[in-house]
């Protein structure tokens, strides 16, 4: 990756930023709902998880982090923003360490990131409820998390053979 | 190519471990509760049983932020006065440990078992 101060560099990042914005808002659009509250299709993470395979760490992490922000002030509230920082650096985080590991591929690197993001949310609300209830959430979150990381985690993979490395 | 092959190998196995943990989890057998505890910012605001059909006005400051319905021994949440609704689309619960959250109002719908361990394991 040439310098991070790079005109492309910069562009690069913003073009992702751009995507992962979208594909939240596509996703608060469609408001697809399962009936079960904290439960999202994680459209968002594809660009997260692109970046972080294609690029490196540090545009991942950043189109992640901004993109929280930027949500946040666009559609959500200090709470949602709250929720949103506690589940995006964790599964963040996770999704780092496992690639660094390179024991799984996309797919369970991508899994694992959305269990870890609803259980840190799930801590969140336990913080933000005060109480320790919240965790019977868990195993529908688990779930969750695993069937739609897995499904996002296979957009990804199926972007990563389609998109030209050298875009 | 063969290490890409085991980690697809390895990407299923996870999955399968991590959907068999979740639906175990799921259908953990659960302790009956028998009654509804409504906390508002942690303050206890009522405590009703939840054989007893009724409705349960929640109000602060005289305005109404919801009505939590207790009928054929569950707890649901309804006319709440926030954005999400995230506490509606709850539905209903009737679980020791289970519980109804409007995060957004600070009210907390609980269903409470026969002793407290009920309420942790459940």
């Amino acid at each position: 990756m040439k310098g991070k101060g790079s005109a492309k560099y910069t562009a690069r990042l913003s073009v992702l930023l751009c995507l992962a914005l979208l594909m939240g808002y596509i996703e608060y659009l469609a408001a697809f709902d399962v009936g079960v509250p904290g439960v999202k299709a994680g459209f968002a993470n594809i660009v997260v998880l692109f970046a972080l395979y294609r690029y490196d760490a540090s545009v991942a992490f950043g189109v992640n982090l901004c993109r929280i922000g930027l949500s946040a002030l666009l559609f959500g509230n200090a709470v949602s923003a709250f929720y949103g920082v506690c589940g995006g650096l964790l599964a963040f985080f996770v999704m780092w360490l496992l690639k660094k590991i390179n024991l799984f591929g996309v797919v369970g690197v991508s899994a694992l990131g959305a269990v870890c993001h609803n259980m840190a949310q799930l801590g969140a609300a336990a913080l933000l409820s005060g109480t320790v209830y919240v965790f019977s959430y868990a195993p529908v979150l688990l779930v969750a998390g695993t069937v739609f990381g897995a499904l996002t985690g296979l957009l990804c993979l199926f972007l990563l053979k389609k998109i030209p490395e050298n875009l | 190519m063969n290490s890409d092959k085991k980690r697809i190998f390895r990407d299923i196995v996870l999955i399968a471990v991590l959907l068999a943990v979740g639906i175990g989890l799921v259908f953990l057998p659960q302790s009956e509760g028998n009654t509804v505890e409504i906390r508002i910012d942690g303050e206890l605001y009522g405590s009703y049983s939840l054989r007893e059909e009724r409705h349960v006005p929640i109000e602060k400051d005289g305005t109404l932020l919801g009505t939590a319905v207790i009928e054929n021994g569950c707890v649901y949440m309804e006319n709440a006065a926030c954005k999400g609704k995230d506490c509606q689309k709850t539905g209903r619960i009737s679980s020791a440990g289970r519980c109804i959250l409007c995060l957004p109002q600070g009210i907390g719908i609980y269903v409470v078992g026969e002793n407290e361990l009920d309420g942790v394991t459940g």
